[in-house]
């Protein structure tokens, strides 16, 4: 109990965003390095087939290069705003496209924690982002089932609360509630850690 | 939408997935400036960037990179320098700035023989130019026989006249002059030595410059040699520094890793009791390894003194201690678990607090606790 234990280090510095945003290629590259596992991995999620989401990547980080400077540090995370990006191009998509990922009703729970160890990704990305990758995964598998249902289908899969409500047969009412109970567990659970990235615990 | 209604639909609106008229009027609400909305909203988007790191992470492609860069530059070539390479050369940290800085000094002390050998060399060409004026002297001479053919007829005039006085003075006049003629000859030759002397003593001191010249052309090139080394010394310090920084890093990280990645992790969630109604906690353990994680969140701050203790309740009768632990400034608090009992005899997680240093035993309020 008493090592302790590092500090995620792997998260982007808003230092980095105003650089690319100034041009910078270096600091872009270095962003890209910083990110891309995590968006590929959310996109992939989103648009499901890993080619579609490499295709979709590239035009996700061409736009970040052209428009760093729409980030708004006082807004939230770098890595907030990649994500959000990311993850709303990947349901222009989908949308647009018709098609849906697979395993659309797949839940955490056929993740086993395993897998929270990706065997290919970078050894010093898993140190830093593994503490984060627990913690958040933890989080979510400590809300009720069918609060993180709801969630998962909102927020992995771009559904509609009208398209969750149709495939789960729940009311749309019921399906908004449990989102909205759900993200309000996961914002005191998981504040701390978007802090610690913006600094402000420090 | 009334405020209240705006309210709950903030973290629906964080998600993205809030419908396009629902959203517009949310956006017009924040856009009026309501700060209690607007730091809601930002605490449920941070919460919202958080959610795709619960997912196994994949690294794209290898190439993707190397297609964008191509992309953002318009350039056909394969990407020169990865950011990697350039950290190496350019150690990123701060305390490596002043060996690099002290580094880089040497090479003007070592360069400085050549400024300094060029500079004699220039002003040993300085120096002839009092040297120049040598030949105008001998030009001076030339001059003089060229006047000969007036001073000639003035002496023929002279020796007809001597014809007349005899032979011997005409003798005299001649031996005169050529003894004149012997004398500005010497005197031409002595310039002429003394003016090749000074073209040797030039030749020699440009031989003499030109030889430090190349000295100092090779200790240049030795000094650039070195540096080169010292920069490849310097690559592989900082890369012994990273591997040193990772080994120390990587220990607590290597557990962690090495409890999620295995098949046999078993978690435990611990609720607040009614003395911390807010907090919660988790206990990640690996059977083989009887080692576990631990974290709990939203613990009331400790007071002066005091420390969290958790306990492992076993069928044996008495709690086994499993260490103490302190929060940080967002009120977590971590820790490695060693040396954990037999976790199929495992029953019950809880934490309480206690004296600082912890105890044998719980004697204090029990702030979190959970059944595995």
């Amino acid at each position: 109990m008493d090592t302790p234990i590092p500090q995620s280090s792997s998260t982007v510095e808003p230092d980095l965003v105003a650089r690319v945003a100034g041009g910078d290629q270096t600091a872009f590259e270095q962003l890209y390095e910083q990110s891309s596992s995590l968006l590929f991995t959310l996109v992939s999620r989103i648009v499901g087939t890993e080619g579609d989401a490499a295709d979709l990547l590239q035009e996700v980080y061409l736009e970040v290069w052209r428009k760093a400077s729409n980030y708004d540090r006082a807004r939230g995370t770098p890595m907030a705003w990649l994500v959000t990006l990311a993850r709303s191009r990947a349901i222009d998509r989908v949308r647009a496209l018709g098609s849906r990922g697979k395993g659309v009703t797949a839940s955490l729970d056929d993740t086993p924690a395993s897998d929270l160890i990706a065997s290919n990704a970078d050894a010093m990305e898993i140190h830093a982002a593994n503490e984060r990758q627990a913690l958040v995964w933890a989080a979510l598998k400590a809300l009720p089932p069918v609060q993180r249902q709801a969630l998962e289908l909102a927020y992995y899969e771009g559904l509609t609360h009208a398209e969750i409500s149709g495939r789960l047969n729940v009311p749309l009412g019921t399906i908004k509630t449990r989102i909205r109970l759900a993200m309000e567990k996961l914002r005191d659970g998981l504040q701390p850690l978007w802090e610690e990235e913006l600094g402000l615990t420090e | 939408m009334d405020h209240e209604q705006l309210e709950e639909s903030l973290s629906l609106y964080a998600l993205g997935t809030l419908e396009p008229d629902s959203a517009h009027e949310v956006e017009s609400h924040l856009a009026s400036g309501c700060p209690h909305c607007d730091a809601l909203l930002r605490q449920y988007q941070g919460a919202a960037g958080m959610l795709p790191y619960a997912l196994p992470l994949t690294a794209p492609p290898a190439e993707l990179k190397a297609k964008i860069i191509r992309a953002i530059t318009g350039r056909n070539d394969p990407v020169d320098v990865p950011a990697t390479t350039a950290t190496l050369i350019l150690p990123p940290t701060t305390s490596e700035t002043p060996p690099a800085k002290m580094i880089i000094p040497p090479p003007p002390p070592s360069l400085a023989p050549r400024p300094a050998a060029s500079q004699t060399v220039t002003e040993s060409f300085d120096k002839s130019a009092p040297l120049a004026p040598a030949p105008p002297q001998i030009r001076r001479r030339t001059a003089s026989w060229r006047d000969r053919p007036a001073g000639q007829s003035r002496a023929l005039a002279a020796s007809l006249a001597g014809l007349l006085l005899g032979i011997g003075g005409y003798a005299y006049y001649l031996y005169a002059m050529i003894e004149d003629e012997r004398a500005a000859n010497v005197a031409d030759r002595t310039a002429l030595a003394k003016a090749n002397l000074k073209v040797s003593d030039l030749e020699r001191l440009l031989d003499e410059r030109q030889r430090n010249l190349s000295k100092a052309t090779l200790e240049l090139n030795r000094a650039v040699q070195a540096l080169g080394t010292t920069h490849k010394l310097l690559a592989k310090h900082q890369e012994q520094i990273e591997v040193l920084q990772a080994s120390r890093l990587g220990k607590p990280a290597e557990d962690i890793a090495r409890i999620f990645s295995s098949p046999y992790a078993r978690m435990a969630t611990l609720n607040g009791t009614g003395m911390a109604k807010e907090a919660y906690a988790m206990v990640f353990m690996e059977p083989e390894l009887r080692r576990g994680f631990f974290y709990a969140n939203n613990l009331p701050a400790l007071p002066a003194g005091k420390t969290y203790q958790l306990w492992i309740i076993t069928d044996t009768p008495k709690p086994v201690s499993a260490g103490v632990f302190s929060l940080d400034r967002g009120r977590k608090g971590r820790g490695i678990l060693q040396n954990i009992p037999d976790v199929a005899k495992i029953k019950q997680f809880a934490v309480s607090l206690e004296p600082a240093g912890g105890l044998p035993q719980p004697t204090g309020a029990v702030y979190l606790a959970g059944n595995l």
